[in-house]
């Protein structure tokens, strides 16, 4: 064993051995790291899963060196090519990051110079890799050409604000490439990016990895990505990697009681609200700098003992590989999994909030722009609306406006039970104010800091209820209660609590004057999926016991098929495709539609045939003629759909659609999955 | 392995998870964070540096009695001695102690310029977060005039207030609360408008709040903590201000009476035939509180932005 692992040590890409890391903060260092371990040989892609905060991150800038100025690495060490990282000079180690090692970052914006042409940066990177000055220019269109980006002569005189996110990505991605290295390392390079564009983001990695033969470190939070990805996963938690092997055995045998946990609270295999709740972890990832002398995951575990408290749980090698840290890896079947909900889902036959003709035009410096055209939805009594479309197709402005915050143009209106609403939150009367609330996706910008708990709910319950002193008060813990907050999170400040608290804060303070529809947008996007678990089953709960309609705002199609029972799909301001959840995934589809659900990267591994999205979704400041989906459209009918605006109409009952090709060619046209 | 994992044992490990702990941040909670800065901050030699210096002056200008017995206003027939036993500061050109006037000169200036600071903080504070909130024509106009004030001198300025209106310390404080003014409204403005972006204000006009309601109550708490940071800033700068009026002239006073700025415009020509003391000490005196307040306003900066 050790002299397999010797030689695998010289020659893998990476290799990180019982790596302990702290961050002083305020004074006092901080365990973050508490022996990481793993190894990436070369031309492998290995990823790394693990909730927020767990040490993902921190182990990736590691892998390079880079440690912020209050980082220090105490004990372990970092492997390159059989070279330690910890023990290099600072000239050694630019020498190595120069030419053997990258890095692609989660934000491209912020790792761009936004004063400099997009040629100049690539070039500059091939520059220090040691190219002759001559050649630069050359091998930067060589690199733009490489990542596929379209029209790369024009991209390399383009400054990076003239780049939408997914180009810039590319561009990142072409500069980190540039020295042709060993290693490259890419900290959740999709997360800010729409599924089609991540689709698209992760094919080229995985094609140019497959090219240069580099080996590759993924961070990413999204375990379909990882899966469609890598070769390889280590699961973090609480900087330890507990359990890792090949995606197909980890992914499908999981073998720690974490690991299951993370895969019990994703939506998977087409579950719905109707049929199982998800599985929420209880309590919270341990603070940097706890002490956590035997497992790490002991205080959240399930089928944890007194040996879980007393020893250092061993390393269980199983087949191929795959290990967990696990004092009973022999008895992972005893971890309980969700439970199954009986719910008789009745929607209601009454339209308690009506989206009528709702056109909005914003005029900016003399331009108009439609951000939304036409749009007539309504949402019975007890109904979930998921909403999806690509950033920029009209979803926020819809909830806006429906919300009073934009006032609709002329023609339209925003109806409650038939009677229409004053337009302008500020002339709404209380009623209709009452019966429509929002849930933000972060709450940390949605709930003043400044405020206790408590002023947040009962100033929200006075003006909407009308009551006030004592009799809000007493609302105020009623409906903590019914989210599960307990009283003394009532005299807590937001900063206090975690995300998945603060959002049920949010969710409270949507409730306490009894809406009839909440509006969320995006309400778990920016939580772990253990808690976003929890934050869809409150919200399911919520629907089952007060009858409430949500219009759910989402990217995540795994969620919207869990919860929504109708779906809309948005493209530049229109509604494309109006039909039951199940109709959604039964098909036919519309060709966008079609193209998103494609470009979802699936944790069960399925291989889908993805249809590529050419280019950006265009701007609503000039919409495409004819249908505004032609320009991208795999199934454009050429004469026909570049000319003629096809109208929204009914294909079969529930299932409207905007679309020049009859349903029934649809339906042969594609394949079903 | 396997022994341990008895039904007991599940249920056991089930009661120590304390399932009402979920969510909380316990790691760092407010009153732990607030803790630790202030241990931070008094761990910081600058601050404890500078907090003694201006405490000694907070005490100067309340109690003189206790740091000199020696009246400042008094002439003594000893002219012009050098530092020494007798007068540990020496005596000026008409026989007056240094050091007592060096006390006595603190209590001026820690009048005037804490409350110039204080109202150009309050105006700047209130200006603001209206312009930060509305935006539109109000942040148009109030912008523009802060704009034309910072880009004129601000000496030059104040003397054509003081020279207009009289130099008594009520002017003096208002036209340096006017100077200040434009400086801590273009911070608080800042602050505000990246407030008002934010979703708890949308979610205020959601549910029908005033305006009113809205800047007061829900960003003004929000700001408050760059006001502070403002204030210890402005009131170095005001220090300075004052003490340089004083210089110019331009300050009213009892010429007998003991002010820094004053007595250095009073004596500084006789540095070049070697009588120095009294204006160097006075002068330290004005440095010292300065530098104390900066002092103060980056340790405490920094302490809140750890």
């Amino acid at each position: 064993m050790t002299v397999t692992e010797s030689t695998s040590t010289q020659t893998a890409a990476l290799s990180i051995q019982d790596l302990h890391m702290s961050y002083i903060v305020r004074g006092t260092p901080r365990e973050v790291l508490r022996g990481v371990s793993f190894e990436i040989r070369p031309g492998e892609a290995y990823g790394l899963v693990g909730e927020s905060g767990c040490g993902k991150s921190t182990t990736a800038y590691a892998a390079m060196r880079y440690l912020p100025s209050n980082g220090r690495i105490t004990s372990g060490k970092v492997l390159a090519g059989g070279r330690d990282l910890t023990a290099m000079s600072s000239k050694d180690l630019r020498a190595f990051r120069a030419t053997e090692a990258s890095m692609v970052y989660q934000d491209p914006v912020q790792a761009v110079n936004p004063v400099h042409r997009i040629g100049r940066q690539v070039a500059e990177c091939f520059e220090i890799a040691g190219v002759p000055k001559g050649q630069c220019k050359d091998r930067a269109l060589g690199a733009l050409k490489q990542v596929r980006i379209a029209d790369p002569t024009s991209v390399m005189e383009r400054f990076p604000h003239q780049l939408s996110g997914g180009m810039l990505q590319r561009v990142v991605i072409a500069m980190a490439l540039a020295s042709d290295p060993k290693l490259l390392v890419l900290d959740e390079p999709t997360t800010g990016l729409d599924a089609t564009v991540e689709a698209e983001v992760l094919d080229l990695v995985r094609d140019l990895s497959a090219e240069t033969g580099a080996a590759i470190l993924l961070i990413a939070h999204n375990l379909g990505v990882i899966r469609s990805m890598c070769d390889r996963v280590g699961v973090m938690y609480a900087g330890r990697v507990v359990e890792e092997g090949s995606v197909e055995e980890v992914f499908d045998t999981p073998t720690h009681p974490y690991t299951v946990g993370l895969l019990n609270s994703i939506p998977r295999r087409g579950i719905r609200k109707t049929d199982r709740e998800l599985f929420a972890i209880p309590g919270n990832l341990p603070s940097i700098g706890d002490p956590l002398p035997t497992c790490v995951y002991v205080d959240r575990c399930p089928i944890a003992t007194d040996v879980c408290r007393t020893d250092v749980p061993p390393r269980v090698d199983l087949d191929n590989g795959h290990f967990t840290m696990c004092h009973h890896a022999d008895n992972i079947s005893s971890v309980p999994g969700p439970e199954d909900t009986e719910w008789n889902h009745e929607i209601g036959l009454e339209e308690v909030i009506g989206v009528e003709n709702v056109s909005k035009t914003f005029h900016q410096r003399g331009v108009d722009i439609p951000a939304l055209v036409s749009v007539d939805l309504g949402f019975a009594d007890g109904e979930t609306l998921g909403l999806v479309g690509e950033s920029g197709s009209g979803k926020s402005t819809l909830a806006k406006t429906m919300l009073g915050v934009h006032e609709p143009d002329a023609g339209g209106a925003i109806t409650l039970r038939g009677r229409p609403m004053a337009t302008k939150a500020t002339s709404r009367n209380e009623e209709s104010i009452r019966s429509i609330q929002m849930v933000f996706q972060n709450p940390d910008s949605a709930l003043n800091r400044s405020w206790t708990v408590r002023r947040i709910l009962t100033r929200s319950i006075t003006k909407l209820t009308g009551l006030s002193g004592a009799a809000a008060d007493a609302r105020a813990v009623e409906i903590a209660k019914g989210m599960r907050l307990s009283e003394r999170h009532l005299d807590m400040r937001p900063r206090q609590l975690s995300g998945g608290l603060k959002q049920r804060v949010a969710i409270a303070r949507a409730f306490a004057g009894d809406p009839d529809v909440v509006v969320c947008d995006e309400p778990t996007s920016a939580l772990d999926v253990s808690v976003q678990a929890a934050i869809l089953n409150l919200l399911g709960t919520l629907q089952r016991d007060e009858r409430t309609s949500y219009l759910f705002i989402s990217h995540d199609i795994g969620v919207v098929r869990y919860l929504a029972d109708r779906v809309a799909v948005m493209y530049v301001g229109r509604i494309v495709e109006l039909t039951t959840t199940d109709k959604l995934f039964e098909g036919p589809n519309h060709p966008y539609t079609e193209a998103l659900l494609s470009a979802v990267p699936s944790v069960d591994g399925r291989t889908e045939n993805r249809i590529p999205l050419d280019g950006e979704i265009p701007s609503p400041k000039d919409p495409p003629p004819g249908c505004v989906f032609h320009t991208r459209c795999h199934r454009v009918i050429e004469g026909t759909c570049d000319t003629q605006v096809p109208e929204l109409k009914e294909i079969a009952p529930g299932h409207s659609m905007a679309c020049h090709i009859p349903a029934e060619q649809l339906v042969e046209l594609q394949i079903r999955r | 392995m396997a022994e341990e994992t008895t039904p007991t044992g599940v249920t056991d490990s089930a009661a120590v998870l304390d399932i009402d702990e979920e969510g909380v941040v316990d790691g760092a909670t407010r009153r732990q964070v607030q803790r630790e800065q202030f241990k931070l901050l008094l761990k910081s030699p600058g601050f404890l540096i500078g907090f003694s210096i201006f405490m000694f002056w907070v005490v100067a200008s309340f109690f003189p009695g206790w740091f000199t017995t020696v009246d400042p206003k008094e002439f003594t027939p000893q002219l012009d001695i050098p530092p020494g036993s007798d007068a540990w500061f020496g005596t000026d050109k008409l026989g007056r102690d240094v050091f007592s006037r060096v006390i006595f000169g603190a209590r001026p200036i820690m009048i005037v310029a804490p409350l110039a600071a204080g109202l150009a903080v309050i105006a700047g504070t209130l200006l603001g977060l209206a312009a930060g909130y509305y935006r539109g024509w109000f942040d148009e106009i109030v912008s523009r005039i802060a704009e034309a004030l910072l880009s004129t001198p601000a000496i030059l300025l104040a003397i054509l207030i003081v020279v207009t209106f009289g130099s008594t310390d009520p002017v003096i404080i208002g036209t340096v609360a006017v100077l200040f003014t434009p400086p801590v409204y273009r911070t608080v403005r800042a602050a505000a408008l990246s407030e008002s972006r934010l979703d708890y204000v949308t979610s205020a006009k959601m549910r029908g709040e005033s305006s009113l309601f809205i800047i007061a109550r829900e960003i003004l708490p929000n700001v408050i903590g760059v006001t502070v940071v403002e204030f210890t800033v402005r009131l170095g700068y005001a220090i300075f201000t004052v003490a340089t009026l004083a210089f110019l002239g331009i300050k009213a006073g009892n010429a007998t009476d003991a002010d820094w700025g004053i007595d250095v415009s009073a004596t500084w020509e006789r540095i070049v035939s070697g009588s120095w003391w009294p204006t160097i000490f006075p002068a330290l005196a004005i440095a010292s509180l300065v530098i104390a307040v900066n002092l103060i306003a980056d340790s405490i900066e920094e302490a809140l932005s750890s």
